[in-house]
């Protein structure tokens, strides 16, 4: 059972899910784009890395340091991945939300 | 247009030290997501956006910043107070000062038209006390009595209304 802390906010659970998405080619750049196109909303790269502060302090994600491109102005990468605690959460999360979801057509786009 | 590495340099700057340390040693490889969103997109006030996105995010994340803004908002919050107070308190006074000025000059024409009617009373009781004394007649005791009464009235009013209000002999004059 997850300790309240542990609760995941709505972006933060974005993220968990873009980086689930990306696999190995997740870093701050991809996810932020992988959550504008699902979001159709724009990410700042500073919100993205402070939800994966976060998610990192509770220890649902791990790091490490990639190569640095030109691109980037010789810049490191910073590659994210889900660690199994995250995924926990994210299948608790997704279990919550669907039975709280369920009977409820108006959410889903259907009619009463 | 100016040259772009000069803004990744500021920016780097602004980062490291006004970022109050939120993110740690990440700044860096912050600043090269930026920079690599940049060279896709080629909008400078989008990276400068993300920049002060990046500041504003760092700095909610440390211990020192939040309780920096914390301390603020309990200055604000006591100056707003006193300043609220201050201005409850002159409106209260200046309110207070102006029914007591009116209240004063409301007594005043009060206490010149009670003494203008004692004035007035008392020649009229010498002239009916006169007519009296000359005529003896029924008529003449009536209007006497009457003038009297009108006098006795009037007198218990000024005393009454002068001892009330202890206003000085100025007016009685």
């Amino acid at each position: 059972m997850p300790r309240p802390n542990d609760a995941l906010s709505n972006f933060e659970l974005m993220v968990l899910l873009a980086v689930l998405r990306l696999g190995d080619e997740a870093y701050g750049v991809p996810i932020a784009e992988e959550i504008e196109k699902r979001r159709r909303k724009a990410v700042s790269i500073g919100s993205v890395y402070a939800a994966l502060d976060r998610l990192s302090s509770k220890g649902f994600v791990v790091s490490e340091l990639g190569e640095a491109t030109a691109e980037r102005g010789g810049k490191a990468k910073k590659y994210f991945r889900i660690a199994g605690k995250g995924l926990a959460e994210v299948r608790e999360t997704r279990r919550t939300l669907m039975e709280l979801w369920s009977g409820l057509p108006d959410v889903q786009g259907k009619r009463a | 247009m100016s040259d772009v590495g000069t803004d990744f340099r500021i920016a780097l700057w602004v980062l490291r030290f006004l970022g109050f340390g939120g993110f740690g040693q990440d700044y860096e490889i912050m600043l090269g997501d930026i920079q690599e969103r940049f060279s896709r997109r080629r909008s400078r006030l989008r990276f400068w956006a993300e920049v002060a996105g990046v500041v504003w995010r760092g700095a909610l994340l440390t211990g020192q910043f939040r309780r920096l803004l914390l301390k603020r908002m309990a200055v604000w919050t006591i100056v707003g107070m006193g300043m609220f107070a201050l201005g409850y308190r002159t409106a209260q006074r200046s309110f207070t000062a102006e029914m007591e000025r009116k209240s004063a000059v409301e007594n005043l024409l009060l206490a010149r038209q009670l003494v203008a009617n004692d004035r007035f009373l008392k020649d009229e009781l010498a002239r009916a006390q006169s007519l009296y004394q000359k005529e003896k007649t029924f008529e003449a005791m009536r209007q006497l009595q009457f003038v009297k009464a009108r006098f006795d009235a009037a007198q218990y009013e000024y005393d009454e209304f002068f001892s009330r209000h202890s206003l000085n002999g100025a007016v009685r004059r």
